[in-house]
């Protein structure tokens, strides 16, 4: 009886009322103005740049774990081999930015495509592991070629002069942000997310849908590889230099586990909770050592037991950030497994135009349902 | 002419003989049953005929065409429909995306069109939920649409299981206990509907069952699976009363049934002592 009446509520058609839709156009006027401000900076902007581009990186692994259900461990190695060839083909052949990215973005897709076989034969733990391997070999071998580091003394690369300023790079980066997340919604609402979706739960049934699930898994890790060497490719223009030290281990690592906490914090299978987590975690890293280094700050600090120790050692506030990570990871995994992305999810229907609902029942739980035992 | 022909089908998994020397023939729009103890081998030789295990010997042929060794998501698109012994749903999508999945093969759309979106991809997308609708009427489930699969309860997930092959339009469907976790009434519903289904979509269909009247009211020849080979075929009444087919459901030798039909045509094989078998069998 109860599911006969709440479905037909849901059903009822939501009519947005004329100061509803004035509601949501200033929530969305003010998101834009709120992505906007950084601008305005210089610095900030800069910093704005890298959450962005992590954000990127949320969005490109979470098609690999969050909907395909494979995890990988070395997608800072699309990411940095992204940057390689972008900075590298600006720096060698001269050619023009998005040109240079766009080879970028080939070279990181071709890369993932291999990686993707691989995953056709090898699932669960051994893939991660083969993962885990491929960003570490490639990062210290590849990546450390004489020929592509500039005798090691780093790629330098400038950005065209109307796109000097910092601010500048940091909307071109926003742009290519919201693009992404547009495909990525579609993505979702397309045959090919479905086919992701039934792959991850059960192959077998997928199978039985008529979904080729070699074709699907080598379009994911596709579709990943690419958004992850465009990611690269502004990273690279973002801090005009290329170094391959930013990709290798330990950093390399680093970025891994944290691109992968990303997307778990931020709710797997959740592009705006993946986005934000991104967001949260690229700003994260610069805003710490900034807070602790401010002027009101660092005198107050000194007499707080433990965080004052901060200023005597070279522990850098990042690992701070991994430590703030780890406490988000285990607080999602034991309290809230949707993720960000479900907490944020009746601002996010409210925003697409339904009804504000703090509860929705078809909704229960995207990340309880752990795989299936569906024999055949 | 026949739907699916199977002939010789053997697989081996280590030292266990799953499916021996199995040979069975649908024709166009027959409802056949496969039937027999657990552990028989009827689901090997659903994975098998739909491409899910390589049989080690043996071939399947579909309307004419060997499609022995076509993987299995081609031949969903050519027309193979299966349902699994317990469930076949992606759990954690609704019951419309569910069947709008189902129809991924009928999709036209590539894969970068529908990234790009676009006019096409819409008009598209709607025939899709339209469809889903469809079926969901005819199941009656319409209140159930928007509802995660994960959360249904067993009987309806059957039936909605059931929707989904129906969705991937097929010619041959491949039902693996449809009516498990089903009350009789609901099952003999099922039987209506199978029936039904028949005759809207001209459909063929090869069914594991293990609930007797609905293999009785539904399927049109039936055969049984003993450790792998198959034990008898025939007429579902017949079947019913095979001496072999009732020893190896009730375990023993049946040694007077055996002496009796022996004598007797298989038409004429309603004797008493079997008759009771049958009564017996039906009250269980």
């Amino acid at each position: 009886m109860t599911a006969v009446s709440t479905s037909t509520a849901a059903r009822m058609p939501y009519r947005l009322s004329g100061a509803g839709v004035a509601a949501r156009g200033l929530a969305y006027l003010g998101l834009g103005v709120v992505l906007f401000l950084p601008w305005f900076t210089t610095d900030f902007s800069k910093t704005c740049s890298l959450a962005v581009i992590y954000a990127l990186m949320g969005l490109s692994l979470n098609i690999v774990v969050g909907y395909t259900g494979q995890l990988s461990l070395g997608h800072q190695g699309f990411l940095g081999l992204g940057a390689l060839v972008t900075a590298n083909v600006v720096f060698k052949a001269n050619l023009p930015i998005w040109l240079a990215m766009t080879l970028g973005v080939l070279a990181a897709m071709a890369v993932a495509l291999v990686l993707g076989l691989v995953a056709l034969r090898i699932t669960g733990l051994y893939l991660s592991l083969i993962t885990l391997v491929f960003g570490s070999a490639i990062t210290s071998s590849l990546f450390a070629l004489a020929t592509f580091t500039d005798n090691n003394s780093g790629v330098k690369i400038q950005r065209p002069s109307y796109l000097a300023d910092n601010g500048d790079w940091y909307l071109v980066c926003v742009a290519v942000l919201l693009a992404v997340f547009y495909l990525d919604y579609r993505l979702t609402i397309s045959k090919v997310g479905r086919a992701l979706l039934a792959l991850k739960e059960n192959e077998r049934v997928a199978e039985a849908f008529g979904i080729g699930v070699t074709s699907y898994k080598l379009i994911a890790f596709a579709l990943s590889g690419a958004i992850a060497g465009l990611a690269g490719g502004l990273y690279a223009f973002r801090g005009e230099l290329y170094s391959e030290k930013d990709f290798q281990d330990p950093n390399g690592f680093t970025l891994a586990l944290l691109f992968v906490v990303m997307c778990v914090v931020g709710g797997l299978g959740n592009r705006l909770g993946v986005v934000v987590a991104g967001l949260f975690f690229g700003l994260i890293n610069e805003l710490l050592d900034d807070f602790f280094y401010a002027g009101w700050v660092k005198p107050w600090m000194h007499h707080v037991p433990f965080l004052s120790s901060y200023y005597d050692s070279d522990v850098k506030a990042s690992y701070l950030a991994s430590l703030i990570g780890a406490l988000l990871l285990l607080q999602t995994l034991i309290f809230n497994r949707g993720g960000l992305g479900a907490q944020l999810r009746p601002l996010s229907r409210w925003m697409t135009g339904h009804r504000f609902e703090l509860h929705d029942e078809s909704d229960a739980g995207i990340a309880a349902v752990e795989g299936s035992s569906v024999r055949a | 002419m026949s739907v699916l022909d199977v002939s010789g089908l053997s697989i081996r998994f280590g030292g266990l003989q799953a499916l021996d020397d199995l040979t069975l023939t649908v024709n166009e729009f027959e409802i056949v049953g496969l039937i027999g103890p657990n552990g028989a081998g009827k689901t090997t030789a659903f994975n098998c005929i739909t491409g899910f295990y390589k049989a080690d010997r043996g071939q399947v042929l579909y309307r004419g065409q060997d499609v022995t060794r076509t993987p299995p998501h081609k031949k969903a698109a050519m027309g193979f429909g299966r349902t699994f012994q317990n469930v076949g749903m992606v759990k954690s999508s609704t019951v419309l995306e569910n069947l709008k999945t189902a129809q991924h093969a009928r999709v036209q759309y590539d894969v970068v069109t529908g990234l790009l979106g676009g006019g096409r991809v819409a008009t598209e997308e709607r025939a899709l939920a339209e469809k889903a609708d469809a079926i969901l009427e005819m199941l009656g489930l319409q209140d159930v649409r928007d509802l995660r699969v994960g959360g249904l309860s067993y009987g309806t997930l059957k039936l909605l299981e059931l929707g989904c092959a129906l969705a991937t339009e097929p010619d041959v469907l491949l039902l693996d206990e449809p009516s498990s976790g089903m009350g009789p009434e609901e099952s003999h519903q099922l039987g209506e509907r199978l029936l039904e289904l028949r005759r809207a979509f001209g459909l063929t269909m090869l069914l594991i069952e293990h609930h007797v009247p609905l293999v009785l009211s539904v399927c049109d020849h039936v055969y049984v699976l003993n450790f792998g080979r198959l034990l008898a075929e025939g007429k579902p009444t017949v079947i019913q009363t095979h001496p072999e087919v009732v020893a190896a459901y009730l375990g023993g030798e049946a040694p007077e049934a055996l002496a009796e039909t022996h004598e007797t045509a298989e038409d004429e094989a309603l004797d008493e002592a079997t008759a009771a078998t049958r009564k017996k069998k039906r009250g269980a």
